[in-house]
């Protein structure tokens, strides 16, 4: 028997409950670093999977499913949780356990999801989470009652403090041990009236526990008065933000320089000694120019993911949803547009991927198509770049970082087009309607740094994992296009010119010279099609190979303030900020629309907008700099 | 010699990069037909051995693909190597 | 008297008496979801902040936060609770 199949003889422990019950907290306490973020099968609901050893050192398989509210499959993620449950989902097996996770403070809301688990023929234990909390809002739940009430242990938690983790362990040992899981009983429809009587089910355990009038007034609260305040809301709101792209330049400077130092005694090491040859030009030229290039932006990735997810954590996010809805709506838009859009600042695919969740297919159609003009983290480093290149590191106004405010600006200049886009769309193709909100704000919590830096390895990883395969192997087909065929006998200038990437470099140029773009960006154009951190990677192998053989300090940033006009530089900043630069953007789209119509569209429109906003900035910044 | 030497891992090197732009980039089906195509040359011990156990791409299901196809494959019989 | 969820002041403590379709109100689908997230007879609710224009608004159901547009707002049939009660 193969490896794989062993693993697959695992019991399996299923997380279940609300969205916002410290599941997913208790699931990376359980796990630690064993877990794996994928997909289910043909839906764009995120799986997660770790393993963990009980007390009788049983090695475990755990999934945490997709919090749910309900139990009707509204949404695709309840519809997932639903399956599973079931054993319906193809390729997935159905759990011998779940640990149904509640929020202690809210047991009112989550017991009723808790009723409504039972009816599946699992067995159960009930994970009574944050009873910290709960405890600080004088709120004791009697554990012995409760089981008794429900039929099912009960064990208190405190995921973020990993309290009540050992006594969670022993529980599921006992029940895996005990209890079989039965066959797939009929369940029964979910109507009004279910609701009702579950709810009145609650209602009594919790009048029988004497909990059931706590409604005590919570931090949140108190926070929310400020943060949700009509004036002062927004304003936090746009501070937030302020920090964060200020912090990007900030805190990543001494970070990248390091790294830089080190991509570049690499450089001059294995040119220093390896013998004169193409596998050193390909390896100092391709591999550490281009690819290095690139890596050198790891610490603003980080830096800027590390904000993305204290924000996510604290449950902020949410709010600023809640803030932004009425000025989303103005240009028909709804709130639930702002998470699928939100999540593009991370990498668009995913946000459109996310739109699923939108119901209305107007709205659906409206948020892809506008996607693409949020901030992907993959422009981060064509935007550093040339920002460091040409934004002196002045501070203005009192201590206020330029370079980062020119960031905040590239960033808010995406977010306002789109707005705009969006509004057009209303006035010309699209009607307005309104839909439901209804957005969960949930409690604050302070952000736990565990999770933080489980969130913020996966983005290392994928980012790193990018630089290493897809960014590599473009840089060395790139560097084999720019070497071959070699100059001709007596040719004057570098070898590049010649090649085959020289010579469409130069073609190409004849298009993009009205915009201020040289042949060595015009080449560099074309591999950031694939993605679009990978045009900085190309500059580096172009300005490599371009440079002549002695120059090996791989930096960039001088290079490019040389040889560029500071309009060259805007302008390309501004291409930047429009052009549909990433096929699997566009993939994504064909796959959600189920056709070429509206990638094409997109296509054309993001490009369209691109030239004309470049060649204006470029035509203004000129005039402006006396060129 | 060495410099025949250089211009094969060149021309080698260039073609697997060439080969994995078109695995990451290409539709589902093209990341089928080549998946099989090196399984079907190397063997599935070589595959595993080569696959990354570290997290593919969160949204693109690749890993997931894979894994099927890995049990396809078994079912129906090509994968002889493993035993 | 019962008034709707949207005329209740900010920070007033109020228990919902009826959460019903009426004319411009929250359909079927979205009257269902608020029964499950919490809008059921005998809960208590707050305003929480609203939106100048009143749209969205953030309500506090029993132990949970939610966002509301108008619309879902106006579904939600309310008894202000006093002080001592």
């Amino acid at each position: 028997m193969s490896r794989a199949n062993q693993s697959s003889d695992l019991p399996i422990v299923a997380l279940v409950g609300n969205p916002n019950c410290g599941k997913t907290a208790l699931f990376n306490v359980l796990t630690g670093s064993r877990q794996k973020v994928a997909n289910y099968a043909g839906v764009t609901v995120e799986r997660k999977e770790g393993y963990f050893l009980t007390r009788s050192d049983q090695r475990i398989k755990l999934f945490d499913l997709p919090g749910a509210y309900g139990l009707e499959a509204e949404t695709p993620d309840e519809q997932v949780t639903l399956d599973v449950l079931r054993g319906r989902l193809p390729g997935e097996q159905r759990p011998d356990l779940i640990v149904s996770v509640v929020d202690a403070t809210n047991l009112r809301q989550h017991l009723r999801m808790v009723l409504g688990l039972r009816r599946f023929g699992i067995p159960m234990v009930l994970a009574l989470n944050m009873s910290d909390l709960a405890a600080r809002h004088g709120l004791t739940i009697d554990t012995v009652s409760l089981s008794q009430a429900l039929g099912i242990p009960v064990v208190r938690t405190t995921a973020i403090h990993r309290a009540g983790v050992g006594d969670l362990l022993m529980k599921i040992d006992e029940v895996l041990a005990e209890q079989p899981v039965t066959a797939d009983i009929a369940i029964p429809v979910i109507t009004a009236e279910t609701i009702a009587h579950d709810h009145e089910e609650v209602r009594r355990i919790l009048s029988t526990l004497g909990v059931l009038d706590s409604t005590a007034l919570r931090t949140s609260d108190h926070i929310d008065r400020y943060v949700l305040h009509p004036v002062a809301g927004p304003m936090i709101l746009l501070c937030c933000l302020f920090v964060v792209f200020q912090a990007v330049f900030i805190g990543a400077q001494p970070l990248m320089e390091g790294l830089n130092s080190v991509v570049e005694s690499v450089a001059t090491f294995l040119y220093q000694r390896l013998p004169d040859s193409m596998v050193r030009s390909l390896l100092v030229d391709g591999v550490i120019a281009g690819a290095g290039s690139v890596l050198v932006f790891l610490p603003q990735i980080i830096i800027l993911f590390f904000f993305i997810l204290m924000l996510e954590e604290s449950g902020y996010l949410p709010r600023a949803a809640f803030m932004l809805d009425k000025l989303m709506g103005s240009v028909g838009l709804s709130g639930r547009s702002f998470i699928p859009l939100l999540s593009s600042f991370a990498c668009a695919v995913p946000g459109i991927m996310a739109t699923r969740t939108i119901q209305n297919p107007r709205d659906r159609l409206m948020t892809i198509m506008i996607a693409p003009l949020m901030t992907c983290s993959a422009r981060l480093p064509v935007y550093a770049l040339i920002i460091a290149a040409f934004i002196p590191a002045h501070r203005v106004w009192g201590g206020v970082e330029l370079q980062g405010l020119v960031l905040l600006g590239l960033y808010v200049g995406g977010i306002v087009s789109a707005m705009l886009v969006a509004w057009l769309m209303k006035l010309t193709a699209f009607r307005n309607e309104q839909h439901s909100l209804l957005l969960e704000l949930p409690a604050y919590h302070m952000p736990v740094m565990r999770n933080i830096a489980i969130g913020l390895w996966q983005r290392v990883q994928i980012f790193v994992t990018r630089v290493g395969t897809i960014i590599l192997s473009l840089m060395i087909i790139l560097w084999f296009l720019s070497s071959v065929p070699s100059p001709p006998e007596g040719a004057v200038g570098p070898a590049i010119q010649y090649s085959y990437a020289g010579q469409i470099g130069q073609a190409l140029s004849q298009v993009f010279a009205p915009i201020g773009f040289n042949w060595q960006i015009s080449i560099a154009l074309i591999p950031g099609l694939a993605a679009r951190e990978v045009a900085v990677g190309a500059l580096g192998t172009v300005y490599a190979l371009s440079a002549g053989t002695h120059d090996v300090s791989g930096a960039l940033t001088p290079l490019i303030a040389q040889s560029w006009s500071l309009a060259t530089a805007m302008s390309l900043l501004v291409w930047y900020v429009f052009a549909p630069q990433c096929l699997s953007t566009l993939a994504a789209v064909r796959r959600e629309t189920n056709g070429w119509r509206y990638p094409l569209i997109m296509l054309v429109y993001l490009f369209g907008m691109a030239y004309v906003a470049s060649f204006i900035t470029y035509h203004v910044t000129l005039a402006w700099t006396g060129g | 010699m060495g410099y025949w030497l250089d211009r094969v891992f060149i021309v080698l090197v260039v073609a697997i990069s060439a080969v994995y732009v078109i695995y990451a980039l290409g539709s589902m089906s093209v990341k089928r037909r080549i998946l099989a195509g090196f399984i079907h040359c190397f063997g599935l011990r070589i595959y595993t051995l080569l696959s990354p156990k570290t997290m593919g791409c969160t949204h693109c299901g690749v890993e997931l693909q894979k894994k099927n196809l890995i049990r396809q494959l078994k079912q129906s019989g090509q994968a002889d190597q493993n035993k | 008297m019962p008034v709707s969820l949207i005329d209740l002041p900010l920070q007033q403590l109020a228990v919902i008496r009826e959460v019903k379709s009426v004319a411009g109100g929250a359909d079927a689908t979205a009257l269902r979801r608020m029964a499950e997230i919490g809008f059921l007879p005998g809960e208590i609710v707050k305003v929480v902040a609203r939106i100048p224009g009143g749209d969205p608004i953030a309500v506090r159901v029993a132990s949970s936060t939610f966002a509301l547009r108008r619309r879902e707002a106006s579904s939600v049939q309310v008894q202000v609770l006093q002080p001592n009660e």
